[in-house]
């Protein structure tokens, strides 16, 4: 995995985070207005990134909610255990 | 149903080859107090959740356990991936490669398979809560121990990340427990839920 | 209320002030209640009315809280609000009985089979079912912190949030919710 590639992940991986967050405090604030309107925002940016990604390297999901191009990506190397994130 | 991200929820790096720190860490994979453990407590105690918000908090703080136990493995994998046998004698591995070479398991730190009687289902909603929190406190005290043990700073980046999630999870679950007691009916005084100043009578000068 | 995120420059707020004002204001008027019914509960007047936010204590408008309806998961637990409301005996009064599995009436009290329970000593002659009903809901502890034998936990509400990056590495977008690891002191002796 190139780091230009690392670099992408990382940013996908970031809205994840802020997006996981957010899903859980609005599991006990239904009625928070304001996480809401944060929630939606990065799940789109969350949403854009991923297409972004996948269209270059490939699928992060599976079972066809990932976007798949003309030969089968899915099963490429490497594995989410399989990547160095040390920068070195 | 449940889907797969090709991706870790946490960039989780591993400096050196270490069997020693990874006999330490696997009890995050398959001990007492383990991911494996709180993701399959939360997902089953679910279902006899009365009110909404319960059931959709455990439904994902379960999913995100199950991300967890992925990069604990994730961790546990790169430590012991290229040791060599002498390494893995050193390190007091060896019972474990008799039964499973360098493969994951769910063990603790001795080495004990996991047991269902590490959770509890117990379909009192306000006491399952409970065991909730204090299972986020014992993976708590775990990653604690797990970073003075840790001589990879990689690895107690990770371990850190994962500590700092159970204090989230503990205060999620917290808010649930005062949302049980709301729906039972217990009178609560300093009351947040719904709170909204539009709607509270005019504050008297 | 400012604190410091570790490692970085950038201060933070931990929630608006007028909403903390309000909080507590909030909570200031709920304690208020009318005097007569405290009479005969021997409260030190300081601890349930603080005074507020302008220190005018005797303007303070008193919030009738005895309206509150209690839970009747006990059997013999008689809801005052249920009698008013219905006319007849509610089903959870415990004079009204109930129809067992069998078609037959009994009082609560038989449910166990096992009939009145034989206290040792005398003088105890009210169960405590029914001194929990009698007793007051309301106590100077209760009106303060709650009710007791009760765990709670603060309500977090949306304040500021960390930076992506930041939320990532830290392991949480709230900034009130970022904690360090307690530093590891070696045991004397080691
Ligand atoms: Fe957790």
């Amino acid at each position: 995995m190139n780091a230009q590639q690392k670099e992408m992940l990382l940013r996908i991986m970031e809205l994840q985070f802020a997006a996981t967050e957010l899903n859980l405090y609005l599991d006990t604030h239904p009625d928070d207005m304001r996480a809401l309107q944060e929630f939606r925002m990065r799940s789109q940016e969350l949403m854009s990134a991923k297409m972004e990604y996948e269209r270059v390297y490939g699928p992060l999901l599976n079972f066809g909610l990932g976007m798949t191009g003309r030969t089968w990506q899915w099963i490429q190397d490497p594995w989410p255990w399989e990547v160095n994130w040390r920068r070195s | 149903m449940w889907v797969y991200q090709k991706m870790l929820q946490y960039p989780a790096r591993v400096r050196s080859t270490n069997p020693r720190l990874a006999k330490a860490v696997i009890t995050q994979y398959g001990g007492p107090d383990g991911e494996l453990a709180a993701s399959l407590r939360y997902l089953t105690q679910r279902y006899t959740m009365p009110i909404p918000e319960a059931k959709a908090a455990l439904t994902d703080i379960g999913t995100e356990e199950l991300a967890h136990m992925e990069i604990v493995a994730t961790l546990v994998y790169n430590l012991i991936r290229d040791a060599s046998i002498a390494d893995i004698k050193r390190a007091g591995l060896d019972g474990y490669y008799a039964d499973h070479d360098k493969a994951l398991y769910f063990v603790n730190a001795e080495g004990v398979p996991w047991v269902a009687a590490y959770i509890q289902s117990k379909g009192d909603p306000i006491t399952d809560i409970h065991e909730n929190m204090a299972a986020e406190q014992k993976a708590r005290s775990t990653y604690e121990y797990l970073i003075q043990l840790s001589d990879d700073p990689d690895v107690t980046d990770t371990l850190r990340f994962l500590w700092q999630r159970e204090i989230v999870h503990f205060q999620r679950f917290g808010e649930i427990l005062n949302l049980l007691h709301d729906y039972y009916g217990r009178e609560r005084v300093f009351h947040m839920k719904g709170w909204d100043p539009e709607k509270m009578p005019p504050v008297d000068r | 209320m400012r604190r410091q995120l570790p490692g970085s420059q950038k201060p933070f707020r931990l929630f608006r002030d007028s909403e903390r004002e309000l909080a507590h204001e909030q909570a200031r008027r709920r304690l208020r209640r009318p005097a007569q019914l405290y009479e005969d509960m021997q409260v030190d007047d300081k601890l349930v009315s603080s005074p507020d936010l302008t220190g005018n204590q005797s303007a303070a408008p008193a919030i009738d809280l005895s309206d509150r309806t209690r839970p009747t998961n006990d059997c013999c637990r008689v809801n005052p609000d249920d009698l008013l409301e219905h006319g007849v005996p509610h089903e959870s009064y415990p004079d009204a009985g109930f129809i067992d599995n069998q078609g037959k009436e009994v009082s609560c009290h038989e449910q166990g089979g096992q009939g009145e329970p034989d206290w040792p000593f005398g003088g105890g002659e009210a169960e405590a079912s029914q001194v929990a009903a009698q007793s007051t809901p309301d106590t100077p502890s209760s009106l303060i912190f709650g009710e007791l034998a009760t765990a709670y936990v603060p309500w977090q509400m949306f304040g500021q949030t960390l930076s992506l990056r930041d939320a990532l590495r830290t392991g949480t977008l709230f900034p009130e919710l970022v904690r360090t690891v307690p530093l590891y002191q070696k045991p004397p002796g080691t």
